[in-house]
């Protein structure tokens, strides 16, 4: 048992790279689409709403102890229990292939132009399959290794465009709508809700849990809303809330600026790592989940078999469908209120327990 | 038998073992395989790195001239050789199609410095030439671009490399303040405002490459050429000026700070001259001169109904026609140069 276990600050980091998958699946620009710089404040709003419903998700992993699948297994009947997993596979299975797809299109047109998208797609799938099978402490152990590694790009990244920013860009503030307000700030929400409910995998006896640091899930997602919000503000302050909305990775262009003392430039393909990093445990966990709900199903045996059909599916799939932003954010919202109706079935199931 | 059973046992364990390595070392060789680096990997020796794009558009096609940089060992030494492409065609990318059947390598943007644009490329094709330079990600959007009021194909001809232009612009900003570099990115921040801009022109005539002031670029057309004198003025205004030669006097240093409050802007000037009586005065009625024309011709030269919007937004939102109603006051803090060696001791 002791084998399965990650700390606290290695489950925080998971956490901060889930909802940071927002960046990478619908991105800066659905911050700027509106020309508003009021945006900026729009983040902070959704960070509300994204902590408070981290707390929600906490609570239920507190109550339950164990990880959703095992849970729903234990007091689901059959039925109930095919119908919601069959859900869960569609839905997650369908934004990550979105994602997978962005992922590897983003590698292809900033990172590695003459690559074959193929060959991209198939490294990727590698690594993605092979994290995933080495369970959630590797996992856990991957990301708190590699959150250092995000943190020193980012520090790098936003020194380097100090000397082009503008404060004058950040001119004139509130003049948004309400509409324009709401839309913004839930945008982040909703794009954020199936990765968060990918934490709902591990157990809460999983997690070591240490005294001192009870609020470092909290923290980690606060630092995650504030380089989400550093960044943006860096965005629309260096290349002006005009020019950053018409473009799809306004991040990258930012990136193409950095130079310290004209000596060290050209150093995006280094920094669009962080982008990589965004989406990839996204990916990794999505995989876990889907392998889980098909051994589950399944004979345990087959593990192999199961993970040759994801990347198989992941292979096909995202080079065939063409899945907007739009489209993803709508799955998001969906699987909300999908997510209200577990919860209240699985407190009804409890109460009857009880 | 016990023994034999025991010893088949092992051989297949050792056998078993020998294949989970086996495939390790597979998985590796795969991983080496596919690892991006190692596929279709390019020399610096194979690009062509591209130091300025021309672009003209004459009777329906685009005309592209491209200078690269090509270097070639000679004696042990790497030579470096300017080349250039011409290549024609109804849209800007058919006229790089031509240009690649002339070009044995392949050609690289990433380090383009010097976009030239003819006033036909401006007046015809310039928002479809922005929109061709946006779309492809590999010109980095910090190249400067310049207006060439002369023939583009006299200027490849001559071969003048993309630095001589830039530092020909760089030393007349710094010595004479009459022009300004302008960088693709910061043109495009202009344009997005109101479809107004300004570039450096330039041209060349009889072997001579000579600074011509600034091109007023309007709705993505080109407006008039601004001569040097009113190109230092638009400097001066602009907060552009480090040194110069106005009204008989020599500007040592100057800061330009902008104000606005409502409609009412007002122009700010510390700066450090040699002494001249009337200059300030002059200097008043030079710059009102040269915004009130502007202003006439529904032109926001320095963009200031923009700074009207970032400062008053409220303001800005009730005002129908906001550049008309702009009232400009200047306000001078001249420090004067004095010369120690004439007057009493």
């Amino acid at each position: 048992m002791k084998q399965d276990t990650i700390t606290s600050f290695q489950y925080s980091t998971l956490l901060f790279f889930l909802l940071n998958s927002f960046l990478m699946n619908v991105g800066y620009h659905t911050f700027l689409v509106n020309r508003n710089v009021d945006c900026l404040i729009d983040v902070l709003l959704g960070g509300v709403l994204i902590l408070i419903f981290c707390s929600f998700l906490f609570y239920f992993q507190r109550k339950t102890k164990e990880s959703l699948l095992s849970y729903m297994n234990h007091h689901f009947t059959k039925g109930k229990r095919i119908l919601f997993l069959l859900f869960f596979f569609l839905i997650i299975g369908f934004c990550m292939i979105y994602t997978f797809h962005t992922l590897s299109s983003f590698i292809h047109y900033f990172v590695l132009k003459d690559i074959p998208i193929v060959v991209i797609t198939a490294t990727l799938i590698i690594t993605i399959l092979y994290t995933a099978s080495k369970g959630i402490p590797t996992i856990g152990k991957l990301s708190e290794i590699l959150f250092y590694f995000y943190l020193f790009l980012f520090l790098i990244g936003m020194i380097g465009v100090i000397s082009s920013l503008d404060i004058t860009s950040l001119k004139p503030f509130f003049t948004s709508s309400t509409t324009n307000h709401i839309e913004t700030t839930f945008t982040y929400f909703f794009g954020s809700i199936i990765p968060l409910f990918l934490l709902l995998e591990i157990a809460n006896n999983q997690i070591i849990k240490e005294k001192k640091k009870k609020k470092l899930p909290y923290i980690l997602l606060l630092v995650s809303i504030l380089l989400t919000f550093t960044q943006l503000l860096f965005i629309i302050s260096t290349l002006g809330i005009r020019l950053a909305n018409i473009y799809e990775f306004p991040d990258m262009v930012l990136y193409k600026k950095i130079s310290f003392l004209n000596l060290l430039e050209r150093v995006e393909t280094i920094l669009a790592f962080q982008n990589l990093l965004n989406s990839f445990f996204f990916l990794v966990l999505g995989t876990y989940l889907l392998k889980e709900i098909l051994l589950l199903t399944t004979k345990r045996k087959k593990e192999h078999i199961i993970d040759v059909l994801i990347g198989l599916i992941f292979f096909l799939t995202s080079s065939i469908l063409s899945i907007s932003s739009s489209t993803y954010l709508w799955s998001n919202f969906v699987f909300f209120f999908f997510l209200l109706f577990l919860f209240k079935n699985l407190t009804h199931y409890k109460h009857n327990h009880k | 038998m016990k023994i034999n059973i025991f010893m088949t046992m092992c051989a297949l364990n050792k056998v078993k073992g020998m294949f989970v390595k086996m495939k390790k070392i597979g998985i590796l060789l795969l991983i080496c395989f596919l690892t991006a680096g190692c596929v279709s990997y390019t020399e610096l020796d194979d690009l062509s790195i591209v130091s300025t794009l021309g672009i003209d558009y004459q009777e329906g096609k685009y005309q592209l001239y491209v200078q690269v940089i090509q270097g070639e060992l000679e004696e042990q030494e790497v030579e470096k050789k300017i080349i250039t492409y011409f290549g024609e065609g109804e849209s800007l990318e058919k006229a790089f199609y031509t240009l690649y059947t002339k070009s044995s390598k392949r050609l690289y943007l990433s380090h383009m410095d010097l976009l030239l644009l003819t006033e036909d490329a401006i007046n015809q094709k310039f928002s479809e030439i922005i929109h061709s330079l946006l779309a492809n990600n590999e010109y980095r959007h910090n190249f400067h671009v310049v207006f060439l009021t002369t023939s583009l194909q006299d200027w490849m001809e001559a071969n003048i490399p993309s630095k001589e232009v830039n530092q020909l612009i760089q030393t007349n900003q710094q010595e004479t303040s009459t022009t300004m570099e302008k960088e693709f990115e910061t043109m495009m921040k202009e344009l997005l405002i109101d479809r107004n801009t300004y570039l450096p022109s330039i041209s060349y005539q009889e072997n001579q490459l000579s600074l011509k002031g600034y091109t007023l670029i309007e709705n993505y057309q080109v407006k008039e050429n601004l001569n040097l004198e009113d190109s230092l003025l638009f400097n001066f205004l602009l907060n552009k000026v480090t040194k110069a030669y106005l009204n008989n006097a020599n500007i040592l240093e100057n800061q330009t700070i902008i104000t606005t409050q409502k409609n009412k802007i007002n122009f700010h000037f510390l700066t450090t001259l040699n002494p001249n009586q009337d200059w300030i005065s002059n200097t008043k009625q030079q710059l009102q001169d040269f915004l009130v024309r502007y202003q006439k011709q529904e032109y926001d030269i320095l963009k200031l109904t923009e700074k009207v919007r970032q400062n008053d937004y409220s303001y800005y939102q009730k005002q129908n026609n906001l550049l008309e109603q702009l009232h400009f006051t200047f306000t001078f803090e001249v420090r004067e140069n004095k010369n120690y060696l004439t007057g009493d001791f």
